[in-house]
């Protein structure tokens, strides 16, 4: 019984493990945008229409920058979770866009600092960075699910 | 008291050592601190100077990106003939497995100069061209703001959905795009500037496409150059895209290998181009074939004259003035080089929640000149079950103006008093007996005809289209396509089985096709 328990932990601990890193990581990322900017939320298929480039402004009227990171896991789990987008979505998409000279992808920056510069320096611009990583240069913006 | 004194000295001396020790102490903590606080500034200077370095490292490594695409495109048609699955880069599919024609590459590199500058270009290679490397792309963009900007240079036309990323295997569900819609539109690229402008309201998204450019086609049976304007609407709601184009052009058809032809039919052709007229050599036309009945009919009047034959006489000028009148039975196209108004109508729409990809579109196309008037159209559903999309398309392209273009008719002769034995001779024609002229025309005129008639059917090519295949997304950036077209409605033309030969159509019959034939075809398409 001893034994069998034991077995079960091992199994379950790398999964347990795994989840709660997930999950740590799920409250770690957000939107940041300059401290000037008057919105404090946006919904979610807003963003994805400011990170798909379908739309140039926020929905206040004002102009949007949007600022992407390179590849990383802070990228990896904007898309997949926050944006809800595939890499194969993205692509198909993207090659659309770019291969046509019609719109380019968003800005790729290589760290966090680099976003929260960029966008503490920007009024318009919007990021995502790891929670952790936000400074008092920027605020954060929530995600509201509709 | 000694004791006393001696201990008040004692402390007293401890007192004052220890007040100068700590008064040192401090001063010399004072200068540290200083020292400290300086050192503190300079460092965060330091690293102020650093991140703005690093900023712009980081900002300037995006400076230049390069991209790619490639199609590795099979095909096989069910008929003995070539099919022109794009009559603009004659990606021609034969009746034998090719991976040639369809195959291409592409490469682009995009540049920011400033915030407000970028350009991009982009280069492909086909295997149809045997991979010559045009320039597809070539564009300085200048962004006035952060939703509106101009572009200038080479650009892809914005004239149907597809158009401006035909190349791109990738970016489209099907193995090729409907030949009924743009295998038919006669260029890719066009030099010329556009503005673009983007707005929103609420959930929708706008963009706003005026254009202006000219271009240099290199269509097979024609290649059109000229000037065009145009403008294109799209709209994003939530899954849907919807978009609407209007082009207006001012085209001229150079090179047009069937109008040459044709006007050579009718008119006839000098064998030996730019020769002196004496020595030229001139092959008869239509005309040249009445002229000659008519100079046989003429002859053959004026012996019934100088016979008193005024009945006779009369039977032969009526049938002269009826073959006269019948020239106009034969209308030359427009003369090679002149120019003409074209018109393209598009609208389209899309729909895409990440399951059901539905797409449709239709078009108009109007031109002044001898190519027809047509109307094609397109709508496709697929649906994606993880990886793979199977697909169902339906696709046409008919012609809309048939009763207005040239109706090329046989020339009647009625070989009035057995002129058909005369031995009359003809001076004009150096002693030929009217009999002989008179044959000659009718038996030059019954080849010619029919080959005039098939000539103008290839300006009115009709197919309906019936197509099913798989889209299976290997990678992110990978897909392979399987399909097979079913082509039928051909409406008494050799639908897209057209010959793809750009040099004489004077003798080329038309290729014989069934109700129906098969295209198979598959590809594999990437970006990078």
């Amino acid at each position: 019984m001893i034994v069998i328990k034991f077995k079960l932990v091992q199994i379950l601990f790398p999964i347990l493990f795994l989840m709660m890193s997930n999950l740590a990581l799920a409250s770690e990322v957000v939107l940041v945008a300059n401290k000037a900017n008057t919105l404090d939320a946006l919904k979610q298929s807003q963003l994805v229409r400011i990170y798909l480039r379908k739309t140039k402004q926020f929905s206040n009227g004002s102009e949007v920058v949007p600022i992407d990171l390179k590849a990383s896991d802070t990228r990896d789990y904007f898309y997949r979770k926050i944006m809800r987008k595939s890499e194969r979505q993205l692509k198909y998409y993207w090659s659309r866009m770019m291969f046509s000279g019609n719109t380019r992808p968003p800005k790729k920056l290589r760290s966090d600092r680099a976003v929260i510069h960029f966008v503490s320096q920007n009024v318009n611009a919007l990021g995502y960075v790891r929670a952790d990583s936000v400074t008092d240069e920027v605020k954060v913006i929530s995600v509201l699910d509709e | 008291m000694r004791r006393t004194q001696a201990f008040h000295f004692l402390t007293q001396s401890l007192l004052l050592s220890s007040l100068a020790f700590i008064s040192c102490f401090s001063v010399a903590l004072h200068a540290n601190e200083e020292r400290l606080k300086q050192l503190e500034m300079e460092l965060e200077q330091l690293k102020l100077d650093y991140q703005d370095q690093e900023y712009k490292v980081l900002v300037q490594e995006e400076n230049i990106t390069f991209s790619g695409f490639y199609s590795l495109r099979g095909g096989k048609s069910s008929s003995n003939t070539d099919y022109a699955a794009n009559f603009d880069t004659v990606s021609t599919i034969e009746p034998d497995w090719n991976i040639q024609n369809g195959t291409l590459f592409g490469i682009q590199a995009l540049y920011t100069l400033n915030d407000k500058m970028s350009s991009q270009v982009q280069f492909v290679a086909r295997g149809s061209d045997d991979f010559k490397v045009t320039l597809e792309l070539g564009f300085l963009e200048y962004e006035l703001t952060e939703s509106s900007s101009f572009r200038v240079g080479r650009l892809r036309p914005t004239i149907y959905r597809l158009s401006e990323y035909l190349d791109v295997g990738f970016a489209y569900p099907w193995a090729s795009p409907p030949a009924e819609m743009y295998g038919i539109f006669p260029y890719s690229a066009y030099q010329g500037v556009d503005y673009r402008y983007w707005t929103s309201y609420g959930d929708w998204d706008f963009k706003i496409n005026p254009y202006v450019g000219f271009t240099e086609g290199r269509g097979v049976i024609t290649s059109p150059k000229g000037s065009f304007y145009g403008v294109d609407l799209q709209a994003n709601y939530k899954d849907f895209i919807f978009r609407l184009g209007a082009s207006n052009g001012r085209l001229k058809f150079v090179n047009g290998a069937i109008e040459k032809s044709i006007n050579a039919l009718i008119n006839g052709k000098n064998l030996v181009e730019n020769a002196p007229p004496e020595l030229n050599v001139k092959q008869p036309g239509i005309v040249d074939l009445i002229n000659m009945a008519v100079l046989a009919l003429q002859a053959e009047a004026e012996i019934a004259t100088n016979n008193g034959d005024q009945a006779k006489r009369g039977r032969l000028l009526t049938e002269a003035q009826s073959l006269q009148a019948q020239k106009a039975n034969y209308p030359l196209l427009s003369q090679n080089g002149s120019s003409t108004d074209a018109q393209f109508l598009g609208a389209g729409i899309t729909y895409d929640d990440g399951n059901w990809l539905i797409m449709a579109e239709a078009s108009l196309a109007k031109t002044g000149s001898y190519i027809s008037d047509s109307e094609s159209g397109y709508i496709s559903f697929g649906r994606r079950f993880g990886n793979i999309m199977p697909y169902l398309r339906w696709s046409m392209h008919r012609v809309t103006d048939a009763s207005e273009r040239p109706q090329y008719q046989d020339v009647h002769f009625t070989s009035p008093d057995n002129i058909l034995s005369s031995q009359t001779k003809i001076p004009e024609l150096n002693n030929m007996t009217v009999a002989e002229a008179y044959g000659t025309a009718i038996g030059g005129s019954q080849k010619i005809t029919p080959v005039l008639k098939q000539a103008m059917t290839l300006l009115a090519l009709e197919q309906k289209n019936f197509t099913f295949g798989f889209r299976w997304d290997v990678l992110s950036s990978l897909a392979i396509k399987l399909e097979t077209q079913r082509l039928y409605g051909f409406n008494s033309s050799p639908g897209f089985f057209a010959p793809s030969a750009n040099s004489d159509f004077d003798n080329t019959t038309l290729p014989e096709v069934d109700d129906h034939e098969y295209i198979y075809q598959f590809s594999i398409d990437a970006v990078f």
